[in-house]
């Protein structure tokens, strides 16, 4: 512990008299993780992008993991954890928006910058780096309805109930809806965001007989794909993520008859969430609150073709999300993202 | 008092009974959407869900349970996928050793060292799923995909209708229902359900035949992961996760006492039949969420009550 504190003094001391003046290449930073959701890819890939943006960054010499499935309780016993392991920064992706507040003052207390990612957190010292899940839920809608030309059936597939991100999406989806009247939402399912159950209600609805036009989906997006081609059933466009499966589909099945987009929703916003603890451990400033906006490559325009081309790798992870990077905050290259060492 | 007789003799006509309602709910809901195509999603989807309830049918008749059965199924899906490319067989051996050799831990922890059963296959299901991420972050690059016999063996369609995966999933009903009524081993289950200490007085070298039970669960649960990622065409991390208390429901409203030492694996089937079909009403059902999950839950409790009562001698 006394170690610890110590540790912490020199590095108030540097950032308060270092300035612009040093260069700040001998300082080195330990880093701490903190998730609660294990088993995930999506949560995998980003532990991996923080890994990679401290290796690129030349100035971590150590990530710290707490990962294991847990709520706001776990949590914050981790994060306690992670201040007394003598970190300068902690990455979160937080289980609750207000329940760790106190804990993230009490490490912001001892000059940790905390940087939460993918949620947010309401405690006013930490940062908050994020994809803009209402617009995600949006950007994804407008583009199914244009491309439906205003009139149609959607299937609505939804993630978890109740949880902030699908909330986000579903209001988004909301508001692309309010203006497309001869949109009709045939069916909404949730599908946990596991293959399995997404996989049984799109049979569901194929054997019902409901009139399909579109697919909308929280990001189960291959998997209907997939069952598409297994019914033998002529596609309807069909709006997913960045998903290394379905973005291949885009490219390869776009003679077959398939139209899509994908949205992005990046891991990457932890590596981000490390490069903007870095800068400002390094004394540089940001905004408390970032928000990514999504991007859609569809595969009915040139631009969002080769996007697709470009992204997708045929010797990646199906559910690999191939929005490699967060432009301008992460500095890794793919290939330090995938090795996924720290 | 005599219907009530012979249903007490027969439970499997009260479940069947119970199934052919909801399958009339679900026509009710949806005029037209009873046809061969349903019958074949709705298989397809139980499949995989039957043949992971089988394992855990066979551990809780002796008064056990696996906890590990979901993790290991989707630890055997993903192995098979990512090793795809040194062959098919060879992926398909490596997801089935998974099976067994998670079976045969977990078999060795209660059989021999006298684990309970419940914090033994937890504390595996943990070990399964964070081996499998560790592995994961080593094999993404290794093109994960499902060979293409084991897609035909989890989507593919005979006879118009029939599902492939049945032809898998009804030789293994038919040697666990017969193999429970005529085989020593079978016998055994439910003895060493009923009274463990009485057959080890006896005799019975239960910790053999718990070890055995065990590693079987394993293979099968290795099986259904595969077929699944068959059904699926992918393998991820969370791939069979959804199913492990749809397991244990499968057993329970299939008239398997949690107690242990009655019950059979055709009551199983109709559990997982039962448990498919509820999932296709709600689909189908224009309600909100909240109000979908309250009916799946009252259901469930509802079937598992009602049964128990119909079957009670009193």
């Amino acid at each position: 512990m006394g170690a610890a504190v110590l540790t912490f003094g020199v590095v108030d001391l540097l950032a308060a008299c270092g300035g612009s003046s040093t260069s700040g290449a001998a300082k080195t930073y330990k880093v701490g993780v903190s998730n609660t959701l294990t088993g995930n890819g999506w949560r995998e890939e980003m532990i991996c992008s923080i890994k990679a943006q401290g290796k690129a960054s030349g100035n971590v010499t150590q990530v710290t993991v707490a990962n294991r499935n847990g709520g706001p309780a776990e949590q914050i016993a981790d994060l306690r954890n992670l201040i007394s392991a003598g970190v300068n920064a902690i990455i979160l992706n937080p289980s609750d928006r207000d329940a760790l507040n106190a804990v993230i003052k009490e490490a912001a207390g001892k000059g940790i910058v905390v940087v939460a990612v993918d949620q947010a957190v309401s405690a006013p010292e930490a940062y908050v780096l994020s994809n803009d899940q209402v617009k995600y839920g949006q950007l994804g809608a407008e583009w199914l309805f244009k491309q439906l030309k205003g009139t149609g059936s959607v299937v609505e597939m939804r993630g978890i109930d109740g949880v902030p991100a699908d909330t986000d999406r579903h209001q988004g989806f909301t508001t692309a809806l309010a203006n497309y009247p001869g949109i009709k939402i045939v069916a909404q399912t949730f599908t946990g965001w596991s293959l399995n159950p997404a996989a049984q209600q799109i049979n569901d609805l194929f054997s019902s007989g409901k009139k399909i036009d579109g697919v909308w989906t929280s990001g189960i997006d291959a998997t209907i794909i997939d069952a598409y081609q297994t019914a033998k059933k002529p596609f309807v466009p069909t709006v997913g993520a960045d998903n290394n499966k379905f973005v291949g589909q885009l490219v390869s099945l776009k003679s077959s008859g398939l139209v899509g987009a994908a949205v992005t929703n990046p891991p990457p916003v932890g590596g981000a969430g490390l490069a903007v603890a870095l800068d400002v451990l390094a004394g540089k400033s940001h905004p408390k609150l970032i928000k990514l906006t999504p991007e859609v490559w569809d595969n009915t325009s040139s631009a969002g073709v080769s996007t697709l081309q470009s992204k997708y790798d045929a010797s990646l992870d199906p559910y690999y999300s191939v929005q490699y990077a967060v432009a301008p905050y992460t500095t890794y290259t793919k290939a330090q993202l995938i090795a996924c060492q720290s | 008092m005599t219907v009530r007789r012979y249903f007490q003799e027969h439970p499997i006509v009260v479940l069947s009974l119970l199934l052919l309602l909801l399958v009339g709910v679900l026509e009710a809901i949806r005029p037209g959407a009873v046809t061969p195509n349903w019958f074949r999603t709705t298989v397809l989807f139980a499949a995989p869900l039957g043949i992971l309830a089988a394992g855990q049918t066979l551990v809780m008749l002796t008064g056990g349970i696996d906890l590990s059965v979901a993790n290991v199924a989707t630890a055997a899906a993903y192995i098979m996928a990512s090793n795809a490319r040194h062959g098919d067989l060879q992926a398909v051996l490596l997801g089935l050793a998974v099976g067994v050799a998670v079976g045969l831990v977990n078999g060795l922890g209660i059989a021999v060292f006298q684990a309970q059963p419940l914090i033994m296959t937890l504390g595996m299901a943990l070990v399964v799923t964070g081996g499998l991420t560790v592995y994961s972050q080593f094999a993404v690059t290794s093109v994960p995909s499902v060979p293409g016999f084991i897609h035909t063996l989890g989507a593919g369609t005979v006879l118009g209708f029939v599902p492939v995966s049945l032809l898998l999933w009804a030789p293994i009903a038919v040697i666990i229902v017969v193999g429970l009524r005529r085989t020593g081993f079978g016998r055994l289950l439910y003895a060493i359900g009923d009274n463990a200490a009485a057959c080890r007085l006896a005799g019975v070298r239960v910790w053999q035949v718990r070890l055995v039970n065990y590693t079987l669960c394993g293979l099968l649960s290795a099986i259904a992961g595969l077929v699944l990622a068959g059904t699926i065409n992918t393998a991820d991390l969370g791939l069979a996760n959804t199913f492990l208390l749809p397991t244990v429901a499968a057993v329970v409203i299939g008239g398997t006492s949690i107690f242990s030492g009655s019950g059979n694996y055709s009551g199983t089937i109709i559990g997982a039949m039962i448990l498919t079909v509820l999932n296709s009403v709600l689909t189908l059902l224009d309600a909100p969420e909240p109000i979908k999950q309250i009916l799946y839950g009252a259901i469930i409790l509802l079937l598992a009550t009602a049964y128990t009562r119909v079957l009670s001698d009193t």
